[in-house]
């Protein structure tokens, strides 16, 4: 520990600054006390309490600034004076005219007429924040996880009681008025509706659709525990009842994994009453519950998409296996796997979207058999250690383990590059399966992230005598800041084969990896 | 550097004169500065210049931003306006000619010709009942509570028995809240019993204590000056000698701490306070249509910490006056 | 539900708490939004937050 003391005479700065100074230095890596105060007599006491009284600071009179410093070396009292000269001299000002409020309230009275609130404060601290929003009439997307199911079903209730969304918790995406709220992609405005319990199936479905020259009216994100039994569905109900008094709306689909039975039967009952086409998916579940409802199922994301299409054009629904010819995929899957070595047989997906990941598991079982997860689809197939692959693996590298104090992996991708070295290192990888999410939320330029990573893992295993193989599926529009068609562009100079929707990239990473011997399988698959 | 004899020498690179105009000028300030008056600069900062006047005391230039008080003359000044880049400096001189408050000869101008004389209100009207007070004032705990926590005597609120664990020991504090609570203690209750000894002795162990150039003890002292003059003046519940507990203190403020605190501790030991935080008094103490909370956020943004630690001895105080009205005490 | 209530085809005034990325993107569609200087109530302080749990309700 190594301490220092200095004496500023006739120094005077207002407390606004004295405080700046004191936060800055405490924030020095290595400081571990520092006190900032005029030399008056009880602070002189204070310095003593703290040991940090010198001979100058005797001497000092009420009208000198003490500046004292205990760090573990030189070097952080070195940094702290630093930072101490600079705020002692800046001319920075401070909040200057521009009202920042600190309270809801204070924020109401600059802005009257606000609608919406978005919260993404800590968990422990969303539901109060959510629900002093709702009592002022206002509605709320909440993309904060970590808050209680009771809570949860407090917060539906009193916005249900009020003809208000409560988008979340745990939501991150939504599209309201053709606005993308938090993650999501750039689509044009249209005549579907989406409800979405899932946040990167709310993306895939959207794109999609905008991909098929539709567009989407209103996409409620509603939060992942919606449909379980404790809460009931509440806004997915209330979700379903908006869109089908909306005007703009002509077609509905609702996205969610399998809720409860109850739950299912509730939420379909609604969507029958809306009168209007509904295509639902409840992903890995089975479409009899559905059906019964005379309400149209689909087994994927890109299905479902193409089937609310479908309908608006009056057209049967049909489910796409590949858009591309059978020969020509056949072909491809051949020219990929050609090379692998007599090791190489598994899948290794790395996913950032968690509802894409399940889509892959839910695609690839009955293809595959055995699929390892850290959100598996059965107990027995959970990874013992998410950062360790074993056999065919899928892995949310969006789930809490992963993103603990750091940004999400669609922002921040230096996870997600790690991970495919180490999975090319593993002579048993033959398919590195990729999602890549553009839009608002992501990485300005995920392309550039992931081509660097890509070529290093190809270059390792081809010292190795062994090929790579790269599948990947682009979540995004042409209305993208990303440039969707640069980004795929440098992706397939990279060699890496981009596909048009996640459950084609699925299929084609299967092909690839059994080296074509699933084909026949795969083209007569039933679901 | 403690150079006497004000500075009076003309700028090289000057290229023409700040001309500005006092919009109000506080009832101290205006005592202070008469016509004819001299002085010297004190302090400046970004938006506020000190001036000290021979035998008289300390006044402030203000940008009106900062709002209206005794020792204040609120002047227009564009947003952009840094007083430390004017080349006005401590020891300048200043000089009331006429109608025109003369800044560092030839550097800036302040015109007093359309400033309105403005005198803190003491007395209000529409007082509300005690239990008001008390409803009024845990509102007021409430946003200390929820938005104080940067200041150092912050801990000071954790005295609320009735609402923490009785027997937890209060070891945690930081060093300003550990050396300051013993004494606020013994001050609060030397003031319900009248004992000027322990009033002297445990506010001698107050002012100067604590970070600011208003240190954070002396803010303390400032909102519970105020409050309990206020609350006299207004409302009082007839046992406590207020005036007397403010002599006492007013007795140990002088050479103990900054000299801009130490006129803001005297000014409130007379019941003059700055506008915000007289507005703030009367959320609390009338039916008068002052959004409390608004009121509240005003003081809790004033100069770093300063806002807040008025704010904790505004509480200390209001709640001291509610005990003595009630036999037992709801807060403490 | 009242009509006036119904956000769909209204224009979007957004209030922020939290993260500052939200009100950029938002900014960025042209929307109206303004951010709340969110701290955490007591600055994360245990005793404070009991307190201040109480004086809530």
């Amino acid at each position: 520990m190594t301490k220092r003391v200095i004496v500023k005479t006739d120094t005077y700065r207002d407390s606004v600054i004295l405080m700046r100074i004191s936060n800055s230095i405490t924030e020095v890596e290595g400081v571990q006390q520092a006190a900032i105060v005029m030399a008056t007599a009880l602070n002189k006491d204070l310095l003593e309490n703290l040991d940090l009284l010198i001979e100058d600071v005797v001497e000092a009179t009420p009208s000198d600034l003490v500046i004292a410093i205990e760090a573990k070396d030189e070097a952080s009292i070195e940094v702290a004076l630093l930072e101490v000269d600079r705020l002692l001299t800046t001319r920075e000002t401070s909040e200057e005219g521009e009202v920042i409020p600190k309270t809801l309230s204070s924020a109401i009275r600059e802005l009257p007429n606000a609608n919406l609130v978005m919260i993404s404060v800590p968990g422990e601290y969303a539901s109060r924040e959510a629900t002093k929003a709702l009592r002022r009439g206002l509605n709320v997307f909440l993309f904060s996880s970590n808050v209680s199911i009771e809570d949860e079903v407090k917060l539906k209730q009193l916005a249900v009681e009020n003809g208000l969304l409560m988008m979340g918790p745990d939501c991150g995406t939504a599209i309201i008025n053709n606005v993308v709220l938090g993650f999501g992609n750039s689509v044009r405005k249209g005549t579907i509706g989406i409800v979405s319990a899932a946040g990167t199936g709310l993306q895939q479905v959207s794109t999609i659709i905008h991909d098929e020259d539709f567009g989407i009216s209103q996409a409620i994100g509603i939060g992942g525990n919606d449909l379980s039994k404790d809460v009931g569905g509440l806004m997915m109900i209330e979700g379903i009842k908006r869109l089908a008094e909306d005007s703009a709306t002509e077609a509905i689909v609702l996205i969610s994994k399998p809720p409860d039975k109850e739950v299912s039967n509730r939420v379909l009952e609604a969507a029958k009453r809306s009168n209007k086409p509904v295509v639902v998916i409840f992903l890995g579940g089975t479409s009899e519950e559905i059906e019964r409802h005379s309400v149209v199922s689909a087994a994927t994301l890109e299905d479902t998409s193409k089937a609310v299409c479908a309908l608006m054009k009056g057209k049967q629904p049909t489910r796409t296996i590949f858009t591309a010819e059978r020969n020509e995929v056949v072909a491809l899957a051949d020219s990929e796997s050609k090379e692998f070595t007599s090791d190489q047989q598994f899948i290794r997906g790395l996913y950032t979207g968690g509802t894409l990941c399940s889509e892959a598991l839910v695609i690839l079982s009955p293809l595959l058999g055995t699929i390892y997860s850290n959100s598996p689809l059965k107990q027995e197939y959970n990874l013992e250690n998410s950062s360790m692959s074993k056999d065919h693996t899928c892995v949310d590298m969006g789930s809490e383990e992963f993103t603990v104090g750091r940004p999400h992996p669609m922002i921040d991708y230096t996870l997600r590059k790690q991970r495919i070295i180490r999975e090319g290192e593993d002579p048993k990888t033959a398919v590195i399966l990729l999602d890549v999410v553009i839009g608002y939320g992501s990485h300005d330029n995920p392309a550039g992230e992931l081509i660097p990573p890509i070529k290093e893992a190809r270059d390792a295993a081809k010292k190795e005598g062994r090929r790579l193989s790269f599948v990947a599926n682009i979540v995004g529009t042409d209305l993208d800041h990303q440039n969707l068609r640069k980004q795929q562009k440098q992706l397939e100079e990279a060699g890496v084969i981009v596909m048009p929707s996640n459950a084609q990239a699925v299929r084609l990473a299967a092909l690839i990896a059994t080296k074509g011997t699933i084909a026949d399988l795969l083209f007569e698959e039933d679901t | 550097m403690n150079d006497p004899t004000p500075k009076n020498h003309p700028r090289e690179n000057m290229t023409f004169r700040d001309n500005f105009s006092a919009v109000s000028i506080g009832s101290v300030a205006a005592l202070r500065m008469t016509k004819g008056v001299e002085g010297q600069v004190h302090s400046v900062f970004r938006r506020v210049i000190n001036l000290e006047i021979p035998n008289e005391g300390l006044i402030s230039l203000v940008g009106s931003e900062i709002g209206r008080g005794p020792l204040y003359i609120s002047v227009e000044i564009p947003p952009h306006i840094d007083f430390t880049t004017i080349s006005v400096e401590r020891g300048d001189r200043v000089i009331r000619d006429e109608n025109l408050v003369k800044v560092s000869a030839n550097i800036l101008d302040i015109s007093l010709e359309n400033a309105v004389l403005w005198e803190p209100m003491k007395q209000f009207s529409d007082i509300v009942a005690y239990s008001d007070i008390e409803s009024n004032l845990t509102i007021l705990l409430r946003l200390a509570t929820r938005f104080g926590n940067h200041s150092d005597l912050y801990q000071l609120l954790k005295c609320y028995k009735s609402f923490v664990d009785d027997d937890k020991e209060l070891t945690e504090l930081n060093p300003v809240s550990r050396m300051a609570l013993p004494q606020v203690m013994k001050l609060l209750d030397a003031i319900k019993l009248g004992n000027t000894e322990n009033i002297v002795q445990s506010v001698m162990k107050l002012v100067g204590l604590g970070p600011g150039l208003t240190p954070a003890a002396d803010d303390f002292l400032v909102g519970l000056m105020l409050s309990i003059f206020y609350m006299a003046e207004n409302s009082n519940p007839g046992k406590i000698r207020v005036q007397d507990a403010l002599n006492d203190i007013q007795s140990c403020i002088h050479g103990r701490t900054t000299r801009i605190s130490e006129e803001f501790l005297l000014q409130a030991a007379i019941g003059n306070g700055n506008e915000i935080i007289q507005t703030l008094l009367e959320a609390l103490l009338t039916s008068n249509k002052i959004d409390l909370e608004q009121s509240a956020h005003k003081v809790m943004s004033f100069g770093g910490t300063s806002g807040i630690d008025m704010i904790i001895g505004i509480i200390f105080g209001v709640n001291m006056m509610l005990s003595d009205a009630y036999t037992k005490s709801h807060l403490f | 539900m009242t009509d006036d209530k119904n956000i769909f085809n209204k224009e979007l005034k957004v209030i922020n708490i939290g993260i500052d990325t939200f009100p950029k993107d938002l900014k960025a569609q042209g929307v109206d939004v303004i951010s709340v200087d969110w701290r955490p109530p007591a600055g994360g302080d245990l005793d404070m937050l009991k307190l201040l749990e109480k004086l809530e309700g």
